[in-house]
């Protein structure tokens, strides 16, 4: 008989197999609370990215004000070199 | 069960795990059944039943009910078989050489059907993934090409030559292993 015929056929048979059946319920649920659980952000951590956004505002609002004051380190290494007398 | 199926469904879009917990006790027999063709090993099969459910409650909200519930499921649960046949085939290419024999069975006419399931789950490991899946759900499932290729989202035409082309290499490889005579199999 071909092998594959007589493959075919045992798989037909094994479609009669008792096969096990898991009782996941617990483990699935425990799992999706868990999951949900690493997901979610607590209360004190939200406080803390707000009151580090609120800090970041108030920096960036005073450093604009202070930016017309700040002279550039390039310009201050060669702007004396103008003054030397070369003859 | 499939108008039980959306009213639990609706719960659940609303975070009624009970509902989901009745939904997991209405399939898990038949997802035990499915995921037992992709390993027969009892822990990591359940691992994988278990996991069928989880990727379901994540997707759950993606669900839009043209099809029925348990086709949805069988889906989701073909692909993670799948996706674990494909890890495996990675980790057995990376980890060790392929073993060129099957075990040798210690007493033929003792072996009953699970080992003879056994031995036949190991002859298609030697199978690529995906032949493997074809044949898998064509002879175990029963499904047809085109339930095949319409849950793998592959075209038909390349579903049937996947099928061609894994019955020929089963057939060889069950040949060259005296497959047959190896598990006392004569039909």
């Amino acid at each position: 008989m071909d092998t594959l015929k007589a493959i075919e056929e045992l798989i037909h048979t094994l479609r009669g197999e008792n096969v096990p059946v898991f009782d996941v319920e617990g483990k699935v649920l425990w799992r999706i609370r868990t999951l949900e659980l690493q997901n979610a952000v607590p209360l004190s951590q939200k406080i803390f990215w707000f009151a580090s956004a609120v800090a970041a505002s108030i920096a960036v609002y005073a450093s604009v004000g202070a930016w017309k004051y700040i002279t550039s380190p390039l310009h201050e290494f060669y702007n004396p070199l103008q003054e030397i007398r070369l003859w | 069960m499939e108008d039980q199926d959306k009213i639990d469904i609706h719960s659940c879009l609303r975070g009624d795990k009970n509902a989901y917990a009745s939904i997991i006790r209405r399939h898990q027999a038949r997802i035990s059944r499915l995921m037992w063709r992709f390993c027969r090993h009892r822990q990591t099969c359940e691992e994988l039943v278990q996991e069928v459910f989880v990727q379901a409650w994540l997707s759950l909200k993606d669900y839009r009910g043209d099809a029925p519930f348990e086709h949805w499921l069988s889906r989701i649960a073909t692909f993670i078989g799948y996706r674990y046949w494909k890890q495996q085939a990675a980790d057995k290419k990376r980890l060790a050489p392929t073993q060129n024999d099957l075990p040798a069975p210690t007493q033929i006419n003792d072996m009953d059907l699970t080992k003879r399931g056994d031995m036949l789950h190991d002859l298609m490991a030697r199978l690529d993934p995906e032949q493997r899946l074809v044949l898998t759900l064509l002879y175990f499932e029963e499904c047809s090409i085109k339930d095949i290729a319409r849950r793998m989202k592959w075209t038909v035409s390349k579903t049937k030559v996947r099928a061609f082309r894994a019955r020929k290499k089963l057939r060889q490889i069950a040949d060259d292993q005296n497959f047959l005579e190896r598990i006392g199999w004569t039909p």
